[in-house]
């Protein structure tokens, strides 16, 4: 843990900075030429995505590692992925349908990768109600529910070629031409840094509220 | 989705007119997605006729999907950050306290 | 005692008692068919349902009626402890939940057998047509369903809220059960039937079905033990 906190300002930084120049990167890519302007909310929209799995992940294996070891640390992890799931997934249902109203025409359309990004979603959400309102113990049912929810993702991607879908499929992202490949690298490095960090803390600040509840209870002795 | 006859043909015959109206761009699967989003388009009913060369999408203005979408990743994220630092700082400035308060009880 | 015998023994258990009520197989049975015809009354138009209809319905149905069976079974449990009694017997953890687990299947099992026919009498579903397809989805998706469900409703037991927390944990999971479960059948009930599509759905339900049962087992011991 001791080198993640020394991490966690140097992840955060570089985030900034690379945020920071994101927009200047994204407006020289050029448009795309059917859907011109609003693609660019791609640029965002598929890293952000990709966060959100790798918070699955992270969620999924630091819940497995809780539930055979119960080190504390495990479950704060475990529950900083799952914050960071819902947040990074608010991000993708909320600019997905902005790209695709103006794209398709349509706010929502029920095919496989957005119907099921949106279970995802939902399987973490549910995550959240079971840890905040399932009272003591709730942490070792949400590992449960923490690695179930990592192991649904193989079937998100199993659906997206088993379903008829006008969702772009992975294809685009390796055919990318490279002047949207560079600007499409940058900002999901500058996602991944901040993942990181926002991990990092999210899990630093549980650590600490734990700490801060036994010193309580020592104060009560 | 289900159309007449006829209604198909004059579909197919507005995809015709799209598809040689537009050079294509480099990337070999984006064809693919203009093809399918091209019959999305022109699956919805239309009242007039719009001619090939006018695309559908430019209906609607982009700059403002564009900038909502940006602006709100933005705020989400600078919110959620600073959320957790206003946090964080308060819990460590608590056990701060606490343990000042343990050190006062063991000494005396 | 092996494992099998022991998850035998817990069905049997669990059997025989609603034998003697029977209060969990009329309720679950009612629900089932209460939901249909509110699904019915939302969807029928001049008389009859869309074209996909009767197989959402159906699985909605399943879905519902096979949560608040979850919920019952487990409440029995609760109230006369038996759930820790059961822990605490000297037997293998993982056997309880395969007990429980085959009790849920043959209660489920019972309501399907009555509510496929009643929803093919109502909506005029082709259940002949291919009628060891229709059964194989019908069991691989409602073994999905409960093997998912089983585990969640034994954790929630001692939990607060657990009656809404059931549905709202199992939902999410649970749902690319259902859209094959829907789909496959579909595929099956549709005016064309398109058979391969429906092998497809199968073969998903049993993929799943093989990896969501075996981490529902490995996971049932560390969950309920505290």
């Amino acid at each position: 843990m001791r080198l993640a906190d020394r991490a966690m300002p140097v992840l955060l930084v570089v985030a900034a900075v690379m945020f920071a120049a994101a927009p200047f990167l994204i407006d020289a890519a050029p448009e795309e030429s059917t859907m011109g302007l609003v693609q660019k909310i791609f640029y965002f929209h598929v890293p952000a995505a990709m966060m959100t799995f790798a918070g699955a992940f992270a969620c999924g294996l630091a819940s497995a590692a809780f539930l055979w070891r119960r080190r504390p640390e495990a479950d704060h992890l475990a529950l900083a992925g799952a914050e960071l799931v819902v947040l990074f997934g608010v991000i993708v249902l909320v600019t997905g349908p902005l790209w695709a109203r103006k794209a398709w025409g349509v706010w929502w359309q029920w095919d496989a990768r957005l119907t099921i990004t949106l279970v995802m979603w939902m399987v973490f959400v549910s995550y959240m109600l079971l840890r905040r309102f399932g009272g003591p113990g709730s942490e070792v049912l949400a590992a449960a529910v923490g690695v179930f929810g990592m192991v649904l993702v193989p079937f998100v991607y199993l659906s997206v070629h088993l379903w008829r879908t006008i969702h772009p499929t992975t294809n685009v992202i390796r055919s990318l031409p490279p002047e949207m490949r560079w600007p499409f690298l940058w900002c999901t490095v500058a996602f991944l840094f901040l993942f990181a960090a926002l991990l990092i803390a999210r899990a630093r600040l549980e650590t600490a509220r734990a700490a801060l509840e036994r010193a309580y209870l020592a104060l009560e002795d | 989705m289900q159309m007449h006859p006829t209604e198909i043909a004059t579909a197919l015959a507005n995809l015709q007119q799209m598809t040689l109206a537009i050079e294509t761009p480099p990337g070999e699967s984006i064809p693919g997605i203009r093809l399918q989003q091209m019959t999305l388009a022109v699956q919805t009913p239309q009242s007039e006729f719009i001619p090939g060369s006018q695309l559908p999408t430019e209906v609607l203005p982009a700059t403002p999907f564009v900038f909502i979408a940006y602006a709100f990743v933005w705020v989400a994220l600078i919110g959620y950050l600073f959320g957790l630092w206003r946090k964080l700082t308060r819990v460590e400035r608590e056990l701060a306290q606490v343990a000042t308060r343990v050190e006062g009880r063991r000494t005396p | 005692m092996s494992l099998l015998r022991v998850a035998w023994l817990i069905a049997r258990k669990d059997l025989l008692v609603e034998a003697r009520s029977r209060e969990l197989a009329s309720t679950t049975l009612f629900f089932a068919v209460a939901s249909v015809l509110v699904f019915a009354f939302a969807l029928v138009r001049d008389g009859a349902v869309p074209a996909d209809a009767p197989a959402g319905i159906l699985w909605v149905a399943i879905a519902f009626s096979g949560t608040l069976a979850l919920g019952r079974a487990f409440e029995r449990e609760r109230q006369s402890e038996t759930l820790r009694a059961l822990l605490l017997s000297p037997v293998e953890r993982p056997a309880v939940y395969v007990g429980k687990l085959l009790a849920l299947l043959l209660l489920m099992a019972g309501v399907e057998a009555v509510l496929v026919p009643i929803v093919a009498l109502l909506f005029g579903a082709p259940i002949g047509r291919a009628p060891w397809l229709l059964f194989a989805l019908l069991a691989t998706g409602t073994l999905g369903f409960a093997a998912v469900g089983t585990l969640f409703a034994a954790m929630l037991v001692r939990a607060r809220s657990r009656d809404v927390l059931l549905p709202v944990v199992l939902y999410p999971i649970a749902v690319p059960v259902i859209i094959a479960g829907v789909r496959g059948t579909s595929a099956v009930f549709a005016a064309e039937p398109d058979f391969a599509s429906a092998q497809t759905w199968l073969t998903m339900l049993v993929l799943f079905d093989a990896v969501f049962v075996t981490l529902a087992f490995w996971t049932f011991e560390p969950v309920m033990s505290d």
